[in-house]
Order: structure tokens, then sequence, then C-alpha cells
């Protein structure tokens, strides 16, 4: 192992890992070393203790934040994200951290740091034989020198610790998932992430406070003030990462008061969803923008300071919209966080901000909300060249758009409900768009799809549009998912798409329950594969969520399970993906070749079958189907993914394939697809297992 | 318990060129009932001609121009086995007829009577044109209202090539016969217009479950798409109320393993027993991948265990015990001697109910074949004979 050896950590959430990690990983194992090499010699060489005497360093922690762990059955390390104020530090040469370990003694807390730049370049503190030192600096300017975890490069917190952690940049060296260019430019750095790993070092609990850089001057700058951060605001600079769930924040008291310009909390807001539009997409190909184009009636914004757009995320995943705004002039705005926030408020009235996507402006719509988006108006900026002023003239308002990346890794799941649009005024509210005095037309007008809008799909709500998601049904181990409730074959077809890249199946309501899929044949010039889409719905409120089985509801799914029917006198070969969301990657799990598949007929008869290569249908059969987790694999063509199915991360959807050179002119019925969460063995005639498919599914 | 016969591409090669002209003997001929007649048939021949000598020598000699294959194993007692196998009737003439000849162990070897005719092709119907890849167990099996002690499985067909196969059941009161087969339509069927028109099913391996009427029968199922061996749960106590046909599982292939790594194991032609107490399942199977240089065949078998709870359960895996490819079959007398150059259709030699009385030392049987010197060399097909290793493991 060499000087540059890998990092054992994961990756973070990063928009650039799902774009860059390809093509950079090649490069980046040539030009890595020469980049540290400039990286040392651009923020000079701090590795003696004289280096950091005398250096005045002030942070504190006041209205810092408490950091404590939940433990984690995983042998895992859990991130959180720092986002600092300031993100040019010039040619700083090192970087020191408020801390106060809250264990008064013991071996230390290990820690792990990195530090990313915009494009994704990463570095971290590295052992490097013990060379590279950091220095723990006490509040009176005595400090000790340490050398980092000699296996993992963890900086070891001491017990009851309390001062500054202070990492000079000479410790560092590129990750092993450095994505960027390996050129580590610290004038355009992105965040700070620190890790723990929550199997072994949960006990860890520390108050983490200010950051300050140290220039080369020997002068500090505070590149991130916890105590002029208000509470509103924290969630814009703090936030969890990749398994963030194990991580703990608890704000320290002496922050600055929320000092909000407009109480949006107050505005009574009337907008509603009846007679408004159901927006969903057609994965797509190539990876743009679907918009789809809101129009309100009233076009005079003047007196304005923020819109509010009624609206309802059908899915249990957060999902992120594009929105701009239109002048008559042709300028065009957009949301940037850096002017302000968005708010979300419920019907019950909780608001809540931090509704922007940390890697850019789009508004990130929570899993499952219901209620108000409040965007101020202050928020936009002019995104292409001003032909006016080039600010937001509210008195000509052409349209808003609303921007999806629905692209099939991305964001093609996103499903949401839009009503009202209303305009917040200082002192009163009015309606811009009232759906439910739209005739026909009208509302053809005010919601329409624009920019690639023939892979988005607006249906008009009626007045009933309230549905609250409850959980999904189960009986014995099995989640049921989808159980295909519908009225009519247009409602089928609205939730099951048809893949747009692919050849053909014709997927409707079948009359004893369940949808039929009609296969048909190769579209030229698509893939010879039909799948139908599947993603989260609205009503199912837990939809996403696949390691909540047994009686504390903490088991772990164990496989897949659906009914299906086979209509025709040929087996019929399908294949049942899902897709894993990690925070940088979607993950697709296909059947594996060879795959034990388990069945149960609707006689009682139990089989197991192998793949061929995907599960085939046999020929008459109607019964139950389990196909354990160990049975799926990553694809080859998947190139993202760790290869590891993480039943905490959420599940974005199925994709119910087939090969229509193989099965063209052959239909089946398929019904009640879920999960199920107990080992399963096939019953014969001389074995009668206590984990059977009766047993499991509470069948006498 | 049991033996085999190879898939059908194999096995079209193998006796591809001659199989074509159904060869009946007198005997044979004269078998329009299902039931059938045990005359020995002796092979009469004017100048004996010796098999290949490439390895280990065979149990029992037949001229060259009869092959063996495909054998089933009987330990009726500590002296005493039946091998029931493949030939062909009429020397350089290819068709499938079961036989069988009982060995008698004199001076620490077994030596073996005459060829006796244990099955032969229907006169009409789903085995009108081979029978082969018998296997034999004890039992008790009421058939027509008369008890049998004594069930086959067996492969047949109804075409020409060497496919579409079905697995049929024939009983009988004592191991030498007669046979009489169960009904007229197969027990395992295969449909060609479902799955294709290639192996089909056949290869059956018997394993008493109770010793009574309770049998799980193994079938290798080759369709277009996948060949694999399916497991049935019988009860065969009334084969005119057969109870358990209505499921099946593929038996796993998890933990065998094939001569080229990587490889996806394939469990065709395979031979099945289990512990006495039912609680270990044995195999020993073809390896893949097959020759390509005729006979295109296996040129080892695999010997692997694993828990009898495999069957319903997908996390069990099989351990493999050993491989028999040429090296073990080395001929200990002949210092030139390379091992055989094909190896195949492994049995193991079991008590009459498929159990192996020893888990740690067992007999194997396998068959043999010389090798295509040309591509227009056809006398390998009448070289196949059967031979036996003796499998010795560790506690």
């Amino acid at each position: 192992m060499g000087v540059w050896q890998e990092i054992n950590g994961r990756s973070f959430r990063d928009v650039f890992l799902k774009k860059e990690v390809t093509k950079m990983r090649s490069i980046h194992k040539i030009v890595v070393a020469v980049m540290v090499a400039i990286l040392t010699i651009s923020t000079g060489k701090v590795s003696s203790l004289n280096a950091i005497e005398g250096i005045p360093f002030s942070g504190d922690v006041v209205g810092g934040v408490n950091i404590s762990y939940t433990n984690a059955t995983a042998d895992t390390i859990s991130w959180y994200f720092i986002n600092p104020t300031i993100k040019n530090w010039g040619n700083a040469k090192g970087i020191a951290f408020r801390m106060k370990n809250n264990i008064p003694d013991g071996g230390g807390s290990p820690l792990h740091f990195a530090i990313n730049e915009t494009d994704s370049d990463r570095i971290m503190p590295f052992y490097n034989n013990g060379v590279n030192k950091i220095q723990f600096v006490n509040l009176d300017g005595t400090f000790t020198e340490n050398a980092l975890r000699d296996f993992d490069n963890a900086v070891i917190l001491p017990g009851g610790f309390d001062g500054y952690v202070y990492l000079p940049f000479s410790s560092f060296h590129f990750d092993s998932t450095n994505f960027g260019n390996s050129t580590m430019d610290i004038a355009n750095i992105w965040g700070i992430y620190i890790g723990t790993n929550t199997k072994y070092d949960s006990f860890s609990n520390y108050d983490f406070g200010d950051i300050e850089i140290v220039n080369a001057d020997d002068t500090t700058t505070k590149i991130l003030d916890l105590s002029e951060v208000t509470e509103l605001n924290l969630g814009s600079h703090l936030m969890k990462d990749y398994m963030g769930e194990f991580v703990n924040f608890t704000r320290l008291p002496g922050a600055k008061s929320d000092e909000i310009d407009f109480d949006y909390s107050t505005v009574q807001l009337q907008g509603d969803l009846s007679f408004g539009a159901n927006i969903s997409y057609q994965p797509s190909e190539v990876d743009h923008l679907a918009i789809t184009k809101l129009t309100p009636t009233t076009l005079d914004w003047s007196n304005g300071i923020a819109l509010s757009l009624r609206i309802k995320n059908n899915t249990s995943l957060t999902t992120p919209i594009e929105i701009t705004v239109h002048e008559t002039s042709g300028e065009i705005f957009i949301t940037d966080k850096s002017l302000d926030t968005i708010y979300f408020v419920t019907l019950d009235g909780t608001m809540t901000s931090n509704a922007y996507r940390d890697w850019d402006s789009r508004m990130c719509i929570p899993s499952g909300f219901d209620g108000y988006a409040i965007i101020p108006l202050k928020s936009f900026l002019l995104l292409n060249t001003a032909v006016n002023d080039g600010l937001l003239d509210l008195a000509n308002i052409y349209a808003m758009f609303l921007g999806v990346s629905n692209f099939k890794n991305y964001d093609a799941f996103a499903n949401y409900k839009v009503g009202d649009i209303e305009l917040i005024k200082q002192d009163s509210v009015s309606l811009l768009t009232d759906f439910a005095t739209l005739d026909e037309a009208a509302f053809q007008m005010a919601v329409s799809p624009d920019v690639n809008g023939t892979e988005i799909i607006v249906s008009r709500l009626g007045d009933e549009v309230v549905i609250v998601p409850t959980p999904a049904t189960r009986f014995g181990d099995v989640k049921v998912l989808e159980d295909f409730e519908y009225e009519t074959t247009e409602e089928i077809q609205t939730e099951y798409p048809l893949w747009s890249g692919g050849s053909t199946v014709i997927n409707s309501l079948y009359p004893d329950g369940g949808m039929l899929v009609e296969i048909g044949g190769t579209v030229p010039g698509n893939n010879i594969y039909a799948s139908l889409d599947i993603f989260p719905k609205s009503k199912v409120s837990d939809w996403t969520v696949w390691n909540d089985g047994g009686e504390n509801k903490d088991q772990a799914a164990q496989g897949i399970t659906f009914y299906v029917k086979n209509l025709s006198p040929k087996e019929i070969t399908i294949n049942l993906e899902f897709e894993e969301k990690t925070d940088t990657a979607f993950e697709r799990w296909n059947i594996k070749y060879g795959a034990m598949i388990m069945l149960q007929d609707k006689n009682g008869s139990e089989f197991i079958v192998h793949a061929k290569p995907v599960f085939a249908i046999p020929v008459g059969f109607e019964g139950w189907v389990r196909i354990d987790f160990s049975q799926y694999w990553v694809p080859e063509w998947c190139t993202t993914g760790d290869l590891v199915l993480d039943l905490t991360q959420p599940i974005t959807g199925f994709f119910l394939t087939t090969d229509t050179t193989k099965n063209e002119g052959l239909s089946y019925v398929i019904d009640d697809i879920g999960i199920y969460y107990n080992k399963t063995a096939v019953s014969s005639l001389f074995y009668t297992p206590s984990n059977s498919f009766n047993t499991n599914m509470g069948i006498e | 318990m049991k033996k085999n016969v190879v898939l059908g591409v194999a096995l079209a090669v193998l006796v591809g060129a001659v199989a074509c002209e159904p060869a009946v003997s007198s005997s044979i001929a004269s078998n329009t009932s299902s039931i059938e007649s045990n005359s020995e048939s002796s092979i009469s021949t004017d100048t004996f001609e010796h098999k290949g000598n490439e390895g280990v020598e065979a149990i029992f000699e037949e001229e060259l121009g009869y092959y063996n294959y495909s054998p089933s194993i009987m330990q009726l007692d500590a002296t005493t086995r039946l091998v029931y196998y493949v030939s062909n009737e009429t020397k350089n003439v290819a068709n499938d007829v079961i036989y069988f000849r009982q060995g008698t162990l004199q001076n620490d070897a077994y030596v073996y009577g005459e060829r006796q005719v244990a099955l032969t092709p229907s006169d009409d119907g789903w085995d009108k044109v081979r029978v082969n890849a018998p296997d034999v167990i004890k039992g008790e099996f009421t058939y027509n209202s008369v008890s049998y002690a004594y069930l086959m499985a067996y492969s047949g067909n109804a075409i020409e090539a060497g496919k579409q196969y079905q697995v049929g059941l024939a009983v009988s009161l004592l191991p030498e016969g007669p046979w009489i087969k169960v009904g007229t339509e197969p027990i395992v069927k295969y449909d060609p217009v479902v799955y294709g028109s290639t192996f089909g099913a056949g290869n059956p391996s018997l394993v008493s479950f109770n010793e009574l009427g309770q049998v799980r029968l193994f079938v290798t199922f080759a369709d277009e798409y996948l060949t694999g061996t399916r497991v049935y749960d019988l009860d065969l106590s009334n084969l005119n109320d057969i109870k358990g046909l209505d499921a099946h599982r593929y038996v796993s292939v998890q933990g065998l393993e094939e001569k080229d790594m990587g490889l996806l194991p394939m469990l065709h032609n395979a031979d099945f027993a289990t512990s006495v107490d039912g609680t270990q399942l044995f195999v020993v199977r073809d390896q893949n991948p097959l020759a390509t240089i005729n006979p295109t065949v296996a040129t080892s078998i695999q010997i692997a265990q694993a828990d009898t709870k495999i069957l319903n359960e997908i996390e069990y895996e099989w351990a493999t015990l050993q491989t028999i490819a040429d090296f073990e079959t080395l001929n200990p007398d002949d210092v030139n001697s390379l091992g055989w150059p094909r190896i195949y259709s492994g049995t193991f030699v079991s008590d009459g109910y498929g159990h192996l009385t020893s888990t740690t030392d067992f007999e194997i049987g396998y068959s043999s074949s010389s090798v295509a010197t040309s591509p227009t060399d056809t006398t390998y097909q009448f070289t196949p004979a059967i031979h036996i290793y003796e499998y010795q493991g560790t506690n």
C-alpha cells in the first residue's frame, strides 16, 4: 500500500459523485500524487509544534451543537455535513474546530474529517506512517501534538478535551473516492464532513462550535460562527449525511434569534388542491429537465413579497423541483438559496425552512408533505442575460415553471399535486390561481407541459383530493406496497407508466383484480425490454421503508413477493427489479442468473424454480411468488452503488420488465406486490417447515 | 441410486449416426405386451473385439460394438449386486435397451453373469423409440391391486432424435424382473410446444423416503432456456393414484463446482442417495462444460454432499467431496494409462432404498468412453463401458 492509501469510508452526498464518478476514477489515480504536491506547496508545511504557537484562535461553542450518536448494528461511519459561511479559504494553511469532548476520560473519541471542493475533490487527514501531526490546542494556548490513528486515519479527540482541534492541510491527502479534477482549490470549498463509526464509537458525545481557518500570516478567520446561525437557518449549515440517521444534533444555547423579515407562519392561507393538477413523469433516457408551465390567472404580482403554492408530495421521497419565473420581457429568474429560504407550512400551521437541496437551489418537497410552499420573491435571481434591468418586475410576470430532472436514474419518481397559487403581501393574501373556478380550457392554460412536455403526465384533480396516507396493508409477514386497487384502466396506466425508451406492453385493470399486462412487440430503435415503472404511492405512507417488519417494526425485509397468474400457454419471463437510493447513487437490483424462486400456487402446491435467467411464470401458474434478496444482484450495466443492499436506504421503485422478443403476445396478471419479512422454506409432501408460506402468511 | 443418460445433444452424438435404425432382436420383437420378457440375450461373436484400454478396466467386458452406459447399481446383500444399464441389442447398431447383470462377490471381486433384458421400447406410445437411464429401488408399490417390491424409473422418447425425453415407471416382484410398465403415459411429461424441442425430462433418480411407497424422484429437466434437476416428493404406494406430482422443486446448484470456475453450475445427469437416516443428501453428477470432441459428454463427474434441507430451503449449499476425472481412472496395471477421457453418468452403489450405508466410504459407478480420433471416426460410439470408483472420505 503506497502513500496514497485508500480511506475506508463511503462517499458523501454530492451531485458530482453521480455524474463524474466513472470518468474521473481513472484520471484521479494518475494525477493525484502531483496534485497533492501542489497542495502541499500552496498551503505551506505545518508540521512542527512551533507552527501554531501564538495563533489567536477565538472560536467558541456558544450557539453550537451537541453531537451524540445512536448505536448502529452495521460497521459503518455516520457522517454529518457542515456548510461554512465562508468558502473561499484563500491561502489558508489549516483549519481549527472548536470542540469539547463530553466524555471525560478513556481512550478518546475517533473522528473522521473530510473537506470537499466544489468540483468534488476531497481531502482527508492521513496517517502517513505517523509523520503527519495534528494539534489539540487548549483554551489557555497550550497544546499537544498527535499522530492520526494508523489504521483508519481517525483523529482521536482526547477524553475531556476542551479547545481547538487544529488540522494543518499538510496532514491531508486526496481520498480514494476523489472525483474532482484532483487540483484542490481551497478558494472554492464545498463543505466539511465529520464522521464517526456508529457501531463501535457511538458512545461519542461532544460539543461542536465555531470553525476557523489559519491564514498564511497566522491570523485566523472564522468560516462558521454558529452563534450567528439562527435556529431557522441551522439546517442550512449542519446536515446529516451518509448514515446520518445515527447522528443526533442538540442545539446549545446562545445562538442568535431568528429575525425573519416576515413571519409567514401567521399568514392565513386559503388555497386548496381542489380541481388542481397531479403531475408525474415518464423516466427519461437523458439527463434533462421536464418542465411544467404554471400560468396564474393573475400575472400582476405587484406588492407581493412571496408566492404560496398549495402542494402535496405523493411520494415518500424528498422531491427536488427547480422553480423559475419568467417575465414578459424574457428575463428568467430562478430561486437562489443565498437570497432567502423556502418555507413549508403544513395544514396544521407548522412551518419549517431549509427547503433547498444542498448542492443547488431546487426546492425539496419533503416526503409526503401536504401544505403550502412559500417562496419569497426576493429569493429569485436572474438566470439568463438581462434584457431589461435584471430585476424581477412583479407587474409583468409571464409564468412560473416547475422543472424536474426526470432522468431515469434521478427524480423520475416525482409525483405531486399542485393547487391554488396565492400572493402574499405585507398585509393581505390574494389568489393568483383559483383552480376551482377554471373550466377545462382554462385549466389547460394554467397547467401545461412545456420543455420535454411529452414526458410529463398532467391530470386534473377532482374535489376529493384529500387522501390521507395510510400504512401499507399487512398480512402475516407480508407488507403489500401495490394492491392495484384502482377503478379504471386509465388510473392504472397513470400510476404505472410505460418506460418510453423500451418496447411495448399494455397494462390495464384486470376484471378479477390486479393489473393485466399484455406484452407487445419490439419498438424499432428502442430497447427490446419493456418496463412498467412502479413508483412509491401517496396512499401508502411507508412505501419506501423496507426495514420495518416484525413485532417491533425493526426487522429488515427478506425479499419480494407478489401474486401472479399466467394467462398464456407458454412460460413468461419477467423481472421485478427494484432500485435502492443511496446518498450518492441509485442502485438497481435484478433477479440474478440462476436465482432460486419460491412459489405457492392457488391450490397450495409449492415449488422452487430457477431463473431462466429471470423469473419464468410457469404455464398455468396462479399464486404467490417469493424472491429472497439473496437471489438479486446488481446488473453489470448499473455502475453506481456499492453492490450492498442496504434496506435502511429508501427504495425508490420497482421496474416490471420483460423481453418482448421472447414474450410477445403473452399476457399475465400481477397483483399485491410487496415485501416479506420472514425467511421462507418450501413445503413438500415430506417436509413441513416451521417457516412455510402458509405459516408466514398467517394461513392455517 | 441410479445411473443415467447424457443430455440431448450428447446423446444424439453418441448414438446419432446409427440411431435411425431401430435395432430389434428376436426376443424383443416378440414383446408386444407391456410385460417385458426376461430372457437372457447372449452376445454371440465369432471374434471378440476388445474396447479401448485408456483407463481402469470395466466391471464386465462387452465386446467392442456394444456400448454400456448409464448404470444403476443396487447392492442386494453383502455379496450380490445388480447393475442395470443401457446397451444396444445388435453389434454396431445403436438402440437403447435396458439390461441388467447380476454380480457376485468372489475373491474380493464381483463376477458378473450374462446380460439380461430388463426393459425395451414399447411398440407404440411415448417410449416407442428409446428406453434408457434406469434407476431401481425397493419398497411397496401397489399397481392394479398387486403389490410389487421393486420400482424402476426410466427415460424414454418417441422420436429418433435424442430429444423430448419423458420419464416413466415400471414395477416388478423381483429385482430381476419381469418388469411391468406402469400405465401408458409417462409420470413426468415434457411438452415440446411449451418448452421447446430439446432434451426434455429424463435421467431419473429414485431415493426411498420411508422404505415403503414414499419416494423422492429426481429428474433432469432441460428446456430451451434452462437445464436443471427437479425433485418430486411422491407417494407411490398406489400407482393408480399417485400423489405429489403437482409440485416440484429445482435442486440447488449452490456450492457445486464446474471445471471452468465462474461458470454457473448446471445440475443434470445426476444420481442421488441419502444417508440411512435421511438427513444427508449426496449427488454424483456430470461436470460442465461437456467435451467438444465426440463423444460430447462429460469428462469428469463430481460427488457432493448437503443437508437434505437443501431440497426445501434455498440458503443451503452443497459441499463438494470429490471430482473423478481422468487421473482418478488410471489403470494401475498399465504404466502407459492416461485414464478415461470421458467420464459421465455416475451412480451410487446403494442399498435397495437409495441409501448409503456408509457416508464416508462408498462406491461410485460411472460410464467411460473412448474418443473419436477424427471428425469422421464413429467407432467411439460403441466403446462406452462401466466402471467402479471407490470413494474414501473422512469423517
